[in-house]
């Protein structure tokens, strides 16, 4: 990219070059602070976990309840180590980024909801495919979204729920930790 | 209304300004080291830059200690973020400016629009 210093004399091509660069340093901050590879993995543990409970418990919408709120209970504390861990890291990412996160995840529940799907499935994979997109991983984005549908489609086919949960979480997790081992490569 | 390289922000119109403006934007704040990892700058050019964003008012630097470790936080403020947007539509409308503006028909116009 050619240096400027006065911007009146700005090509078309200069623009343009100047807004690829804003758009590769743009992903690179929403990929340090939103990091879709570790969300992955924790979103996967959570999903992971909800089926097993269910798997084992004969009261599934009790276990489904007590893990909801448990999930709430704990949050001010997962909050609390993902700020540590950001300031360690040395960036504290956008509130706005993670809000939108979770609202389309939010959003994809309810839908869930209404069109008789599994909402957590659902609501997980919706916020991890907001998030690498978002962190310009469009294929891992792309690929959240089709395991979700897949996972719906099954889910409305009769299998048990708990074990679409326990096979969705645990491809989440795989998929977040293959992630992290690439990103590892790469630096 | 004035053509859009008329727009430009002298400030924030150096590439290594325009970088630490777009990341100090995309985060809540990021510390020297960070930015200058993601930006791939030395430190020294770093510092220069910082300062100049933040005598226009476009940056906060926060200078903390970390037991005995001095950390350097930078965040972009509401000014930085609306002078950002500011570039970035002045960017869009010079290379918009240039497309090919499509004929009746559908088809591309052969030269470029003025």
């Amino acid at each position: 990219m050619r240096p400027l210093t006065e911007p009146h004399g700005m090509s078309d091509a200069d623009a343009a070059a100047r807004l690829r660069y804003v758009s590769a340093v743009r992903t690179r901050a929403r990929r340090a602070g939103l990091v879709p590879a570790f969300a992955l993995v924790a979103l996967g543990t959570v999903v992971l976990a909800h089926g097993v409970l269910r798997s084992l418990s004969p009261h599934r919408a009790i276990v489904s309840i007590a893990f909801v709120a448990a999930l709430v209970l704990v949050r001010p504390v997962v909050a609390r180590q993902r700020r540590r861990s950001a300031e360690r890291r040395g960036l504290v990412g956008s509130t706005r980024l993670r809000i939108a996160c979770a609202a389309v995840g939010v959003l994809a529940a309810a839908l869930a909801i209404v069109a008789g799907g599994d909402p957590l499935i659902s609501g997980v994979v919706a916020s991890a495919a907001v998030a690498a997109y978002l962190a310009g991983m469009p294929g891992l984005a792309a690929a959240s979204i089709i395991a979700g549908a897949i996972a719906n489609a099954v889910f409305l086919g009769g299998i048990d729920p708990a074990a679409d949960e326990v096979l969705v979480g645990a491809g989440l997790v795989a998929a977040g930790l293959a992630c992290q081992a690439l990103e590892r490569r790469e630096r | 209304m004035s053509h859009p390289t008329k727009r430009l922000d002298p400030t924030i119109h150096q590439p290594t300004r325009l970088g630490i403006l777009t990341a100090a934007s995309e985060a809540k704040r990021i510390d020297f080291v960070s930015l200058r990892e993601l930006l791939d700058v030395t430190d020294g050019n770093l510092s220069r830059h910082l300062t100049t964003l933040e005598e226009a008012g476009y940056i906060k630097i926060d200078k903390t200690f970390e037991g005995r470790r001095p950390r350097t936080w930078i965040a972009a403020t509401p000014a930085g973020r609306k002078a950002l947007a500011a570039e970035i539509a002045a960017l869009r409308e010079i290379v918009g400016a240039a497309e090919p503006r499509p004929r009746r028909g559908g088809r591309a116009a052969a030269e470029p629009a003025a």
